[in-house]
């Protein structure tokens, strides 16, 4: 078995609301020293056979299902 | 954009983009390469007019022309025939129809309400959750930048078979039917505005090319209107709300383009919407316009400032000097013609008077909304923009917004033959509904809609589901009290019956309009306004026109016979994925007035030995009914839609609403008959027992599931029956069809029963039929 972690990000340039408000709620809640917030979606998929295999799966996932590529990318490690 | 990255670091931000040289195919080669989804007629007036100029287009210039001139923002193709069929209908109450961002309508003496639907339909296809929030992010400023509080939402969504699979790139039409879902109800949940009106179907044409049509309902004072223009001198400009980032850019070339299989969409003409943003922005412009601050607004849709500012500045008879790097960035790199156009979403423009700055400085700081001062009002014609004291673009306005108007060559749908089709009588009436009522097309739509708040605010009387807390049944319009201090409502409802229109647009047409005619009438009121959102394929075929010609010469002929004003709309073109074009969907939204709110009737039966009584006729056709959808018969005629029948009955409805005769009120429409009995049973788990012998002379099963009309299932005590029959009169038809039971449900015809049950069979599986698919 082989686990594959998949990082689901936005796009450069595609602002994050739930980013965004964080960040500013820190900064009124006294964090004036962040700058930046980013928030990402980690999965972890347990996947049977081979590591080659795996990977191939855990790729058709992340394009298919996991993100929309048109606001998202992703990163895969195993 | 190799050619006007060039200059970049020398603090030289004019780039001239040379044009007037070029041939024609290299002029629709830098059409492209810039993205401006300008055709070669419009790029040979382009190089003309620069030509007659003497010089070359800034990039910023030529950007602007093309999004000014794309069909989203000038209605090149739809124009000349909406004049041709809506310029003569009467305003009626309207005090503004037609002219600004939204209509606007008097409601009583003091207040008008504002209502205005759009489409988002091109951004829902490749990014369903962003594409379906920010759709209604952007109709609530339509609402507010007249000045209008918004209270209420209503959204028309068609979505493709959830059931089918994948196709190869494009998103599976289950997750767009989910993600259009879930946009729509965080962005209206957390705005804090309810959502109660609209309709959801599903359809094959839909699977890739998705349509998100949002409306929503305003309330303001009269005298607290405001225009959507800049009409005084001097006046500072303001954008407040949102930055302006890279999201969004060509976003309305692109929506008046076709969606191609296999190419990928730039993510930058999708926006994300932020309601945590707007909220705040709300109470900020509210409280701006009591304090009599703002003279002219206009929100940032499609087009950007671009089109904001020049439409504001036209409509007042002024022009305008912009610095553009005044406007705050999201990106700090961004082109000053990427400023310009951007469509990023939370924005709204603003003119005031310069010594009110220092006001809206306080009441915009009090409400953490950010907002930059970006330049004034001057007289003359040519609007002049500057960045960092460069000018970058300077052209007349009246020939930036002189878009091109085609009279585009239509073809009117061929006569077809009236085929009857009867399909084969189910042997088990009973196993029969139990399967189409766990039907998409037919099933509960409250698995969805539950999902979105209806009652926030307050205001709501009759919410979308009625009946048994948890065990509801569908309205037929929502009624609304946007005045505390007034028992006058307002009914609103929405939807299409696109499968008609499909056959016949005109016919079809003419049934969207009666159903939302007859769903007023069934809440309690009497309609008062129309709305309509045409969404349609590609117009450079004849075909599409001759729908568009179709559709609103049938909506403006029911308009002028009941007296009914149009009093804003919107054309959505180009909704074709690879070369399938969707079927016509012309969504209407029609209010009505409830002079008192506590006459409001709602779907659900009331009490066990009511009577139960038809108005109106039942057609024999099948034509276009959601049985035949699920059956999977085409048809190619349409019942008859008896408009005649329809005066009669709206001429008696106001005695039978003021005397309090009706119990309970439900029309004939999807499903047929036999539906709008079970789903006034559903409501709060009564059943029926109906003779319907006299509803024709034609087979049980026509009976039951055509869906012609007019026709209203009314609920009438037995002791008021009398009083009922005096205010109907002889001109409509009635037919006292049977009695409400404690849950049993028979149907006889002809001395045979046809259906011996009880309600609890039917019931979970209208109830669940979509649960399955979510």
């Amino acid at each position: 078995m082989v686990m594959v972690k998949v990082t689901v990000n936005y796009l450069e340039g595609v602002e994050d609301p739930e980013a965004i408000t964080i960040l500013k709620n820190l900064s009124d809640l006294g964090y004036r020293d962040v700058e930046g917030l980013k928030i990402s979606k980690v999965y972890e998929l347990k996947i049977k056979g081979s590591k080659q295999k795996a990977m191939k799966v855990a790729k058709e996932i992340s394009e298919t299902i996991l993100t929309n590529p048109v606001i998202q990318e992703y990163d895969m490690s195993d | 954009m190799k050619l006007e990255q060039k200059n970049r670091n020398n603090g030289n931000y004019r780039r001239e983009v040379p044009v007037t040289g070029l041939s024609n195919s290299s002029l629709l080669e830098l059409s492209e390469r810039m993205g401006l989804g300008l055709n070669i007629e419009e790029m040979i007036r382009l190089r003309e007019y620069f030509r007659a100029l003497d010089r070359e287009p800034t990039d910023v210039e030529l950007q602007a022309m093309a999004q000014a001139w794309s069909e989203h923002c000038c209605y090149k193709s739809s124009k000349f025939y909406l004049r041709e069929n809506f310029s003569g209908l009467e305003k009626g109450p309207a005090i503004l129809a037609m002219e600004d961002d939204a209509g606007v309508v008097e409601f009583d003496d003091t207040h008008a309400y504002v209502i205005k639907m759009e489409s988002h339909n091109h951004p829902s296809a490749v990014e369903p959750y962003g594409g379906a929030a920010t759709g209604v992010g952007g109709i609530i400023r339509d609402i507010l930048c007249m000045g209008g509080l918004p209270i209420a939402l209503m959204d028309s969504l068609y979505l493709g078979e959830a059931w089918a699979r994948k196709t190869k790139n494009s998103l599976s039409p289950r997750y767009v039917m989910n993600s259009i879902i879930a946009g729509v109800r965080d962005y209206g949940n957390r705005v804090g505005i309810p959502n109660i009106a609209g309709s959801i179907s599903f359809d094959s044409c839909f699977n890739s090319t998705p349509l998100v049509n949002a409306g929503c309902l305003g309330i303001v004072r009269k005298d607290k209107i405001v225009r959507s223009r800049i009409d005084r001198v001097g006046d500072l400009i303001i954008l407040c709300g949102g930055r302006t980032g890279r999201d969004g850019i060509h976003g309305v070339n692109f929506a008046s383009a076709t969606l191609k299989s296999g190419k990928a969409v730039p993510k930058s003409v999708v926006q994300l919407g932020n309601p945590i943003l707007k909220e705040p922005l709300i109470h900020a412009i509210l409280e701006l316009n009591d304090l009599g601050v703002i003279h002219g607004m206009k929100d940032l849709g499609g087009g950007g400032l671009s089109s904001s500012v020049g439409e504001m500045c036209l409509a007042g008879g002024v022009t305008a000097s912009l610095e553009l790097s005044n406007v705050l960035l999201k990106e700090s790199d961004m082109e000053p013609w990427e400023i310009w156009v951007s469509e990023s979403q939370e924005r709204m423009v603003l003119s005031i008077d310069e010594k009110d700055l220092q006001l809206l400085d306080s009441v915009f700081k009090k409400w953490d909304i950010e907002y930059s001062v970006l330049g004034r009002s001057e007289p003359g014609t040519n609007l002049k923009l500057y960045y960092r004291g460069e000018k970058v673009f300077d052209l007349d306005l009246n020939f930036v917004t002189s878009g091109p108007i085609y009279c585009r060559n239509y073809q009117l749908p061929e006569p077809r033959r009236r085929e009857l089709i009867l399909p084969q009588e189910p042997e088990n009436l009973g196993d029969f509904l139990v399967r189409v009522l766990s039907s998409p097309h037919l099933s509960s739509r409250s698995p969805i809609t539950r999902q979105y708040d209806h009652t926030v605010r307050g205001k709501t009387i009759i919410r979308p589901l009625t009946g048994k807390p948890n065990g509801e049944t569908h309205s037929d319009a929502a009624v609304l009290r946007p005045l505390r201090n007034s028992e006058r409502g307002i009914a609103l409802t929405a939807g299409s019956r696109y499968d008609m229109v499909a056959i016949d647009p005109y016919a079809g047409t003419l049934g969207t309009m009666m159903e939302a005619f007859l769903n007023i009438l069934s809440s309690g009121g009497l309609p008062h306004t129309v709305v309509d959102c045409l969404n349609l394929g590609n117009p450079e075929e004849p075909q599409i026109m001759g729908q568009l010609m179709e559709i609103t010469r049938a909506i403006s002929e029911f308009c002028k016979s009941f007296n009914l004003p149009v009093v804003s709309g919107n054309v959505s073109l180009y909704n074709q994925y690879g070369d399938s074009n969707i079927k016509p969907v012309p969504t209407i939204v029609m209010t009505g007035i409830v002079t008192n709110v506590s006459n409001a009737i709602t779907t659900e039966f009331k009490s066990p030995g009511n009577r139960i009584i038809l108005i109106g006729r039942i057609d024999q056709n099948l034509g276009g009914s959601q049985i035949l959808k699920i059956l999977e018969q085409e048809s190619s005629a349409l019942p008859w839609f008896d408009l005649e029948m329809l005066h009669s009955i709206r001429d008696v409805w106001p005695g039978l609403v003021e005397q309090r005769l009706l119990e309970a009120a439900h029309d004939v429409s999807d499903g047929g008959l036999i539906q709008t009995l079970l789903e006034m049973g559903f409501g709060s788990d009564l059943g029926f027992d109906v003779d319907i012998t006299k509803a024709g002379r034609f087979r049980t099963f026509e009976k039951l599931f055509s869906e012609g009309g007019p026709a209203i299932v009314v609920e009438v005590k037995p002791e008021n029956v009398d009083q009922f029959n005096r205010i109907i009169g002889p001109r409509v038809p009635i037919i006292e069809i049977g009695s409400v039971t404690s849950g049993e449900v028979r149907v006889s015809d002809f001395n045979l029963v046809r259906l011996d049950s009880h309600i609890s069979e039917f019931k979970r599986s209208w109830e669940d039929g979509l649960s399955r698919l979510l």
